[in-house]
């Protein structure tokens, strides 16, 4: 994305953010619909979890919009997503993904994902929130990719998930857990094709709320990667989330994403801001 | 330098073997510090709290959920979101009701005189929503009051498990 695409996507964010008043769904708890992640679900920054995005509950709709910008090592991971939620039930969402050497565009994947919450609740009673989401992956460099000798350009991986969030917990503070398995074929999270073979793998986020506008916590998520292509590692981060109200929302985090197409130690910071309306 | 050169470069020259093997000893690391903090949560867990009232005595006693109450009164009504829901309530008695129910809960030594959530909201089918509304009410008058995260914490805990009985009645 060039630098004139994100002030103009940056222009309609805030512009999303002013208008959000008059419309915005706000049924939920603050922080409770979480942030898009880097996939376009509801969730943290690199793993979706078991919620619904935005802050509609039953009887309300609401849209989300976001922008992420990963600055690592060698690359740079930018994405932008919006989403659409009903009931504290069910979300879609579109994303965009550009995955470059700075000043170079060479990798891109469309993303849509749907994500429906199948039973339990993530604050009351005794039930985890369990969900089941499904994710299609197209790439959008298909010439690069044939460069690369992958066939495969597109995927769709389903992932089950479950979220709780503890009130009162360990020093008097709320948490929030999640893990997810998903089943997928995608290398590099689709940014370097799919395989023919699709593989589970797992993923964890834990997360400490200090008080109802701030969460603190760490991400983990399986890659496990094929033998016919460069290595991959797993990837984990640290992040810090903040929720001032429930029109915008944001998130800080360090990433640790290993080798990432021969270039190892790819660690950097991911940035979010995401309007809620 | 082309950007492409770095992943055509980078098809070959690691083998699986060696790189799986580098993997899992990282996977098995991070698992083991993912149970150490597993561990050092539930022993906090496991700490005990203080005597029974110490709720109560947190929330200031008698008049510290009185002042609760009444600001917590004073939030709704200016909720639009909800004050419709409370047009036609008594708020003297059910100030009364609602401090002898945070008072009970809280181990203080009150007896809760009135009718059982479910009764209480009994053809007013709350929706999910409004029920959260007045959580947020609740956050918003014990933040109002200074009152530490770790006692508002304790109470909306709580007062989350009367949902069941709130809601859609």
């Amino acid at each position: 994305m060039s630098t004139k695409k994100n002030t103009v996507s940056a222009l309609l964010l805030a512009t999303a953010v002013v208008s959000a008043h008059c419309w915005a769904s706000d049924g939920k708890l603050r922080g409770t619909g979480g942030l898009q992640n880097i996939d376009g679900a509801a969730g943290g920054g690199l793993t979706p979890w078991a919620v619904i995005g935005g802050y509609a509950e039953a009887e309300q709709w609401s849209t989300n919009a976001s922008l992420s910008h990963t600055q690592l090592s060698d690359y740079e991971l930018q994405t932008g997503s919006v989403s659409l939620s009903f009931d504290n039930r069910v979300e879609f969402s579109l994303t965009r993904q550009a995955f470059d050497l700075p000043g170079n565009s060479e990798l891109a994947q469309n993303i849509a994902s749907a994500k429906v919450r199948v039973a339990g609740d993530l604050i009351y009673g005794s039930m985890p929130q369990f969900a089941v989401g499904l994710q299609n992956r197209r790439h959008a460099k298909r010439s690069t990719l044939a460069e690369l000798g992958v066939t495969r350009a597109t995927g769709t991986e389903v992932y089950l998930s479950a979220a709780k969030l503890f009130l009162d917990g360990p020093f008097g503070r709320n948490f929030l857990a999640n893990v997810n398995v998903r089943r997928s074929a995608a290398q590099e999270i689709g940014l370097l094709g799919f395989n023919d073979d699709a593989r589970w793998s797992g993923e964890a986020s834990l997360a400490l709320l200090p008080n109802r506008y701030w969460a603190i916590g760490f991400e983990f998520r399986q890659k496990p990667g094929y033998a016919d292509t460069p290595p991959e590692d797993h990837w984990r981060d640290v992040f810090v989330a903040y929720f001032p109200n429930k029109l915008v929302s944001g998130a800080l985090a360090y990433v640790d994403l290993g080798s990432i197409a021969g270039l190892r130690d790819q660690r950097g910071f991911f940035f979010t801001l995401q309007a809620n309306f | 330098m082309h950007a492409l050169t770095h992943f055509k470069a980078s098809r070959f020259p690691f083998t699986a073997h060696c790189d799986s093997r580098v993997r899992s000893a990282r996977f098995y690391q991070s698992a083991r510090i993912a149970a150490l903090i597993f561990i050092l949560l539930l022993s906090a867990c496991a700490t005990p709290r203080n005597s029974s009232d110490q709720l109560y005595r947190d929330l200031g006693g008698e008049a510290g959920v009185a002042r609760l109450v009444d600001t917590l009164i004073v939030k709704y009504k200016a909720d639009t979101r909800i004050n419709a829901l409370f047009a036609e309530t008594d708020t003297s008695y059910f100030r009364d009701r609602l401090i002898e129910d945070i008072c009970v809960r809280a181990g203080g030594p009150c007896t809760y005189q009135g009718l059982s959530m479910a009764d209480a909201h009994s053809g007013m089918n709350i929706k999910e929503s409004e029920f959260n509304y007045f959580v947020e009410d609740t956050q918003a008058a014990m933040e109002e009051l200074g009152i530490a995260t770790a006692i508002q914490n304790q109470l909306i805990a709580i007062l989350a498990k009367d949902r069941a009985e709130v809601i859609r009645q």
